[in-house]
């Protein structure tokens, strides 16, 4: 299936990159939204996962009340 | 279909009775943004969406959602156990006692039951998944407001837990959104 990835281009700084095929020119829309791309990186171990409730550090973000 | 596994997803303990902070709780098992209207409104989503990697998260997620939804049924059920009918009453709880006895039911904190207009399923991929965004953050926001309420610490920490889950969640449904945004955008030129 042939469709446009989206990538993360350079209004969300140091944002990921999301592989993307080079004959397809990604069109950043006005009026839609979009989330970045997160790429694999570190994890913690499961049991660190389970205390976190996320086995990725970067979405750790605790409430600060 | 499902496999079930005998275990929470995360461990229920509470530091001991606590009818009131059971009252304000019961919203995250049958409130407008609980986790009851979480795993219905994505197990039925997930029929009309337009890729299989999109169908698969919604029915991961769904599928999460039942087993928070047992979660706050747990800590329903131990907050009140062995509580006098008294007891609930002097904690708000008389009406759900009078109807429920110590029995869970999908209400919100003021008795208000679940109904299924909690969610919505447009059949527009991008609506539903805007809507389950949105719905993420409610969650979250009413995971905040219960950690304000709580005086338990040990519920204090699956509440936190919980709430982690909804940030995780949204990160996912929100990179769903960008590649079911591409595959609608390509399929104009093909």
């Amino acid at each position: 299936m042939n469709y446009y990835p989206y990538p993360n281009i350079p209004v969300i700084p140091g944002a990921p990159q999301m592989p993307c095929s080079p004959d397809l020119e990604f069109v950043f829309q006005l009026a839609h939204a979009y989330v970045p791309w997160q790429n694999m990186t570190q994890v913690f171990s499961p049991a660190e996962a389970l205390s976190q409730g996320t086995l990725f550090p970067e979405l750790v973000m605790p409430y600060k009340g | 279909m499902w496999v079930y596994q005998k275990s929470l997803e995360y461990p229920v303990k509470v530091s001991g009775p606590n009818p009131k902070l059971a009252k304000v709780i019961i919203t995250q098992y049958g409130g407008p943004d609980g986790e009851l209207s979480a795993s219905l409104r994505y197990l039925n989503q997930r029929y009309s969406m337009p890729t299989d990697k999109a169908r698969g998260l919604l029915t991961d997620i769904g599928t999460e959602e039942m087993g928070h939804m047992e979660i706050v049924a747990t800590i329903f059920y131990k907050l009140t156990r062995g509580v006098s009918p008294q007891q609930m009453e002097a904690a708000g709880l008389g009406g759900h006692y009078a109807q429920h006895n110590h029995a869970l039911f999908w209400s919100d904190p003021n008795g208000v039951p679940w109904i299924a207009s909690y969610v919505q399923a447009t059949g527009d991929p991008i609506t539903d998944l805007t809507e389950d965004m949105d719905a993420e953050q409610k969650a979250r926001s009413t995971y905040e407001h219960l950690i304000h309420l709580s005086d338990d610490p040990l519920v204090t920490d699956v509440l936190k837990f919980l709430r982690e889950r909804e940030i995780v969640h949204f990160q996912r449904f929100g990179e769903t959104l960008n590649d079911v945004q591409g595959f609608m955008n390509s399929k104009k030129f093909f």
